[in-house]
């Protein structure tokens, strides 16, 4: 037997929203935008230094899995400040390849080698959208048959 | 999300906690730009758990991965906090990845959202008003505390119509649906419709 308790949590945040002053929604995403904006080219920077760790470590063989994988979380996190989705959507492709390798202790060194290639010519290479689907839809066909 | 709508959180004291100070940043910048001002700014669980013993926050924003303890871990033991104003905090989970090994401990840990990086202002200022104006239940159990799981229908809540998914239309008429036939039986009792204690 085992006591269930239910009830409502009244927080003080959602008093304080409501409170007189404030901005506009569309004013708040507006400045949003322009906070990330401020913050695009350290936020670029720091994804030349993960992209350039990743690369190190793939060239040692020894290196560990996890430190990787962390890095191609950064990538994630940084990619806040690009429109085109495409670089984080390769570096989440990383991260869910390499938890697999760690999870079975096998790394599968062409599939790594692919998503670095992708991200490379993903990044500040100045594609537009359609290029960066081509690359996208390249490497699911790539990953696919490195899976068979 | 209604443009023309006014929020205030100029008053609202918040937890940023993230290792990657380029992300604590660039989600500092967001909620600065959306009228905050009060932030507390930590990078691994210890500093995170120090903050929430000498502040209580409004509202904290917490990465998954994170090295040693990681986000999910820290918002189960805000959960678990003798101080009823600290447990009852509205978290958010911010995440990179999920890892396979990790899908329980994310749903099992309590917090009120998780959002997939990398982040954008639309859906940070989206889920900070859903979580201000929540009617959700919290549920306390010996394994679990934290808002209720369980969701009547698969839609963002009802007073924001239907989500961003492609599948969140034919969702909300599925649940709409359901609710008519549920009113239409009022003989049947509705579990989730009121406030109660019960002993499973």
């Amino acid at each position: 037997m085992s006591t269930v308790r239910k009830f409502r949590a009244k927080t003080r945040l959602s008093s304080m929203i409501k409170e007189p002053g404030g901005i506009h929604v569309s004013e708040a995403l507006k400045r949003g935008e322009a906070a990330i904006a401020l913050q695009s080219e350290t936020s670029l920077n720091l994804i030349d230094v993960s992209l350039a760790r990743i690369e190190t470590l793939f060239a040692d063989p020894k290196s560990d899995p996890e430190e990787m994988y962390r890095c191609a979380t950064d990538i994630v996190s940084l990619c806040a400040v690009l429109p085109d989705p495409a670089l984080s959507e390769v570096a989440r492709s990383l991260c869910e390849l390499l938890d697999h390798s760690i999870e079975t202790g096998r790394l599968k060194p062409q599939a790594v080698q692919v998503h670095i290639a992708s991200m490379k010519l993903l990044h500040r290479t100045g594609l537009d959208a359609q290029a960066s689907q081509e690359i996208l839809e390249s490497l699911t066909r790539m990953v696919a048959k490195l899976d068979r | 999300m209604n443009g023309s709508a006014r929020i205030n959180l100029s008053s609202a004291s918040v937890l940023v906690v993230d290792d990657n100070m380029q992300a604590v940043e660039l989600l500092c910048g967001v909620l600065d730009g959306f009228g905050m001002r009060k932030f507390k700014r930590a990078i691994s669980f210890e500093e995170a758990k120090e903050a929430c013993t000498e502040t209580a926050f409004d509202l904290i924003l917490t990465d998954a991965q994170m090295p040693g303890v990681d986000g999910y871990e820290f918002i189960r033991w805000l959960r678990r906090s003798s101080d009823e104003q600290v447990r009852l905090t509205p978290a958010i989970i911010v995440t990179a990845h999920t890892r396979r090994s990790q899908v329980t401990k994310a749903r099992d840990c309590g917090a009120n959202f998780i959002i997939a990086k990398p982040i954008t202002p639309k859906i940070i200022l989206e889920r900070i008003i859903w979580v201000a104006q929540s009617t959700r239940l919290f549920v306390e159990t010996e394994t679990y505390m934290g808002p209720d799981r369980r969701f009547r229908k698969a839609a963002p809540p009802s007073e924001y119509g239907v989500g961003r998914r492609s599948g969140d239309a034919e969702a909300a008429a599925a649940a709409e649906a359901a609710r008519a036939e549920v009113a239409a039986k009022p003989n049947e009792q509705d579990p989730s419709a009121e406030v109660q204690e019960t002993t499973a």
